[in-house]
């Protein structure tokens, strides 16, 4: 069709790229791409303005693989920003948010949503225009001028010289007879234009020096330098600012430094007040609570002594308390070694001051452990409070159940005596009180009231004691009676014991 | 059937999308002569100077602030979000309309969105600029803006991906990357066609570059459409999520106002919204300066006026199930900053929003107002107007008053505020002026294929 054919030798077919044929509409085009598929053609393409519905079919295009390699790039983007917001939020650099786990999946989703998207998008744009040979500036399609009008209102169909079937003159009746308005061979160029020669030795000159920066960093990396530092922005390195001791134009007293406000703590200046929280005033103990003791207070201190004092010290602050009992047990066996605690009424710990005993609760003393960190201060001024009157009332009241047990009988009679306020009324020295003298009396016969006499033995005591009145003795001031006392049978056994003494 | 007069084939079918006598070659030349004439219209010289002066000022304020530090702006504490927030959700907003009307309106079928989508993903890119640059400017020392990206940095340290501030940065990273993929993919074929037409070897070879030697190949197109397909795909829920992010800064936030649920799909509403107005907003003037009238026709217009109110009146409901809900839940700071937000120091700014945004939509309802291009136009900068005070609103009225009454503060702009936002206009009026000169504005290959003649009748089945 075109002056080219005839001018081109058979000898220089290999420079033929193809043929191109134009049609005017769709339809034309549509039933010719089907023909040329039929007729076996494989290297050949149509060329339209906007995308032809339809012609995928006539043209037998299969479906494009694109969608899944899409897909894995997706996944691979939703991989790479679990693993990311793993290794950076949890793993090489933990976060504590909050006291939140440190890896918890709802808070990486919007990043790991993004990552997907942008993951998916650059692969369908990349991938399609790789897929479909392009960026390609060159094709010798776009040196026809009728041919530019394939992306305005022109159809064509372009087959290549290295398709099998392809036979210049054949394929141009072929397509002749496909109703294509215009047919035109298309050469390849004679002439390639070639690259600069020297452009390769300047593309490893510029790659080398592309090397510089990094290699600059890595030669400074971890090192330090003599070298003042470049401040891009003075005025924030540098601010203006005021001095402890320096001079101030601004204030009427001409100093930078400020007084703090009326009524405030400056911190680390809270505990300042000694005798309060360390009990000591200067390098001496307090000798007093240094507050006001109460009702309130001790019964404060009564609850807390309770809770964390009884334990060791007993309730009655002797030094028998559980784990005493079981710690000496374990000790006999051999199991332990123990230091038996305190006891609270010892003479020594009643004339302790106040803030020694403080400074015990506070920090421990020997293998007693600090209370600090249970008892705030208040607690344990209540509890040395507690402890002193407990200490005191313990220290006049008598031995303990303890000792009681480690006595004979006859010096628990003679506490009894007293206890049992049987001292009020008999004498243990021959004087008259109200009843008759109890001494130099056991053994022996005792006259009656009635004129009778009986042994004073362990039976009439025992009796004297139940039911007083029964055998009433001679030598107390007449007219007088004896209350009966409530008193177990091992208390008269040992007021007996006692008696027997009594000479 | 004969006679039906009543019953015309207008009222039961929509206007053609290509009014005119128009065939493929007169599309061609409609879109491609604005780019080929020998000098752009009067009103193209005004606008585009104007624009690059205000691109001026707005280079100015930011050499300013970033040699003087974020004091020059009126941020301060409690509002220590200002305008610079402000004009990024403002901004980001306006972006989505693009990518929607691109994406979501593709999926759906809707031929109409052909006459305007190169317009509106151009200006979805140009807004995505503007608002980009916002938090990037506030973050006061900007040399070290890189910190933002899980890059290895000098203190060993990564980013915090539980801030919903750094899922910003990667949403908003996304969306811009994407938007620029989809709206370059769509040129690539209109180029192929600007470049050949060329007649001087500049533009041949810059076309050239750019339409990576495109040739319309029927086996290109195959691919071509199907990544069209999947970047739509990606883009819609991606389009939903970017504003989602914006607005995850501040639900997720403990400030009464902004610690709601209903941010995320009441943002999204909100950004559809601004964007169609941006949209009418430049489509009007631009359609009629271009002499693009049988592209862009007044069904297009007629289309997005009614998505601005349907847009408008979900924003409307989400106005008013802020108050409801501020009231159920018997949250009595909930209840307060409500009641500060419409009847407190920035009642007007509130009552603005409402009016603008809520009220002024409804005259859509109407089809002679529809087709009234003064109205529409005026109606499209109220919604600009509104959907900038809504973002005040919601940013200012919360943390004027927050918790401390003692810090309570009245949060006034500075002049650098005020021209930093003008000059926002200028980058983004700069960017669309040369989109306008120089590329397509109608996506020349899509609105071919909405003509009849496009496609191809099976007359052998």
């Amino acid at each position: 069709m075109s002056h080219d054919m005839s001018n081109v030798p058979s000898s220089s077919e290999p420079e033929m790229y193809g043929l191109m044929a134009e049609f005017h509409d769709v339809n034309t085009l549509c039933a010719a791409a089907s023909k040329v598929r039929e007729a076996g053609y494989r290297h050949w393409d149509c060329h339209t303005p906007f995308p032809v519905h339809g012609l995928d079919d006539h043209m037998g295009i299969k479906f494009t693989k694109l969608p899944w390699i899409v897909l894995f790039m997706g996944l691979l983007g939703l991989g790479s920003a679990i693993l990311m917001q793993w290794w950076m939020n949890a793993y090489d650099y933990p976060y504590d948010i909050s006291g939140k786990p440190v890896w918890s999946i709802p808070a990486n989703v919007p990043v790991m949503f993004e990552l997907t998207v942008l993951f998916s998008a650059f692969t369908a744009f990349f991938a399609m225009w790789i897929m479909n040979g392009l960026p390609r500036w060159y094709n010798p399609l776009l040196r026809k001028e009728r041919f530019a009008r394939a992306t305005d209102d022109r159809f064509f169909i372009s087959i290549e010289a290295k398709d099998g079937l392809y036979n210049e003159a054949d394929t141009t009746a072929f397509l002749q007879g496909l109703g294509a308005d215009h047919i035109e061979s298309v050469e390849e160029p004679a002439e390639r234009t070639k690259l600069p020669s020297n452009l390769k030795g300047k593309l490893i000159v510029a790659a080398c020096l592309l090397f510089v920066p990094p290699a600059m960093v890595y030669n400074s990396y971890g090192k330090t330098t003599t070298k003042t530092r470049v401040h891009l922005v003075p005025d924030m390195d540098m601010q203006p600012r005021f001095r402890a001791q320096g001079a101030s134009a601004f204030f009427a007293d001409g100093r930078m430094s400020r007084q703090p406000v009326e009524g405030t703590v400056a911190q680390g200046e809270l505990n300042l007040d000694t005798a309060w929280h360390q009990g000591k005033d200067g390098a001496d103990y307090v000798q007093k609570i240094p507050s006001v003791v109460d009702e309130a207070m001790l019964d404060r201190g009564r609850q807390r002594f309770g809770i964390y004092c009884a334990p060791c010290h007993g309730h009655d602050g002797r030094g028998q308390g559980t784990v005493h009992k079981r710690a000496s047990l374990l000790t006999d066996q051999g199991h332990a070694q123990w230091v038996p605690p305190t006891d609270l009424s010892a003479k020594r710990i009643l004339e302790q001051p106040a803030g020694m005993i403080y400074e015990t609760i506070a920090q421990g003393r020997n293998n007693m452990p600090a209370y600090a960190v249970q008892m705030p201060v208040a607690d344990r001024w209540a509890v040395v409070a507690y402890t002193q009157a407990l200490g005191l009332a313990q220290a006049t009241a008598g031995p303990s159940e303890e000792e009681l047990n480690t006595m004979t009988p006859a010096q628990r009679g003679e506490i009894l005596f007293k206890d049992k306020t049987c001292n009020a009324c008999h004498s243990i020295d021959g004087s008259v009180i109200l009843g008759p003298p109890l001494n130099g009396r056991f053994g022996k016969d005792a006259s009656l009231a009635d004129g009778t006499t009986v042994l004073f033995d362990d039976a009439y005591v025992i009796e004297s004691i139940k039911d007083p009145n029964a055998k009433m003795a001679t030598g107390g001031l007449p007219g007088m009676v004896m209350a009966p006392l409530p008193t177990s049978d091992e208390e008269i056994a040992d007021l007996i014991e006692y008696m027997k003494t009594l000479k | 059937m004969a006679d039906s007069s009543a019953i015309t084939h207008e009222a039961v079918f929509p206007p053609a999308l290509v009014q005119g006598k128009n065939d493929f070659h007169s599309i061609t030349e409609t879109v491609c002569g604005v780019l080929e004439a020998p000098k752009p219209p009067k009103s193209w010289y005004m606008i585009f100077g104007t624009a690059v002066a205000l691109l001026g000022v707005l280079g100015a304020m930011i050499v300013y602030l970033i040699a003087t530090g974020v004091g020059v702006w009126g941020n301060n504490q409690p509002v220590a979000w200002g305008w610079p927030i402000v004009n990024f959700v403002f901004w980001v907003g306006i972006g989505h309309a693009g990518t929607l009307i691109s994406a979501v309106l593709f999926l759906f079928r809707q031929d109409w969105r052909t006459g305007i989508n190169r317009f509106s993903e151009a200006m979805t890119i140009f807004a995505v600029i503007c608002a980009g640059m916002f938090p990037a400017i506030h973050v006061g020392r900007i040399w070290v803006i890189w910190w933002v990206f899980p890059l290895p940095n000098q203190m060993s340290m990564w980013p915090n991906f539980r801030s919903p501030l750094l899922w910003d940065v990667f949403a908003v990273s996304t969306y811009f990357s994407v938007s620029l993929l989809f709206w370059y993919m769509g040129l690539v074929p209109d180029l192929a066609t600007v470049r050949d037409r060329a007649k001087t070897k500049a533009r041949r070879f810059w076309y050239g570059l750019f339409a990576l030697g495109w040739n319309g190949s029927n086996r290109q197109w195959h691919r071509y459409e199907r990544a069209y397909l999947l970047l739509a795909a990606l883009a819609t829920p991606l389009v939903l999520s970017v504003h989602s992010v914006v607005s995850f800064d501040f639900a997720t936030s403990q400030l009464p106002g902004w610690h709601t649920t209903i941010f995320p799909p009441y943002f999204v509403a909100g950004a559809i919204f601004s964007g169609f107005a941006m949209v009418l907003t430049l489509s009007i003037p631009a359609r009629k300066i271009f002499g693009l009238e049988e592209l862009i026709t007044m069904r297009h217009i007629d289309n997005m006026c009614k998505v601005i109110m349907a847009t408008g009146m979900m924003v409307g409901y989400a106005y008013a199930m802020e108050f409801f809900m501020a009231w159920y839940s018997g949250n009595e700071y909930e209840g307060f900053a409500f009641i500060n937000r419409a009847f407190g120091p920035y009642w007007w700014a509130y009552w603005i929003m409402v009016s603008c945004n809520v009220l002024s939509p409804q005259i859509f309802w109407s089809k002679k107002m529809r087709n009234n291009l003064t109205v529409v136009f005026i109606m499209s900068i109220f919604v600009n107007i509104g959907m900038w005070f809504e973002r005040f609103v919601i940013t200012v009225t919360s943390l004027n008053r927050d918790f401390l009454p003692s810090s309570w503060h009245y949060f006034s702009p500075t002049w650098v505020d005020v021209l930093t936002l003008l000059g926002s206009f200028g980058l983004f009026f700069t960017f669309f002026m040369l989109f306008c000169r120089y590329l397509p504005q109608v996506a020349i290959s899509e609105v071919k294929n909405v003509l009849p003649e496009a496609h191809p009748h099976h007359e052998d089945h």
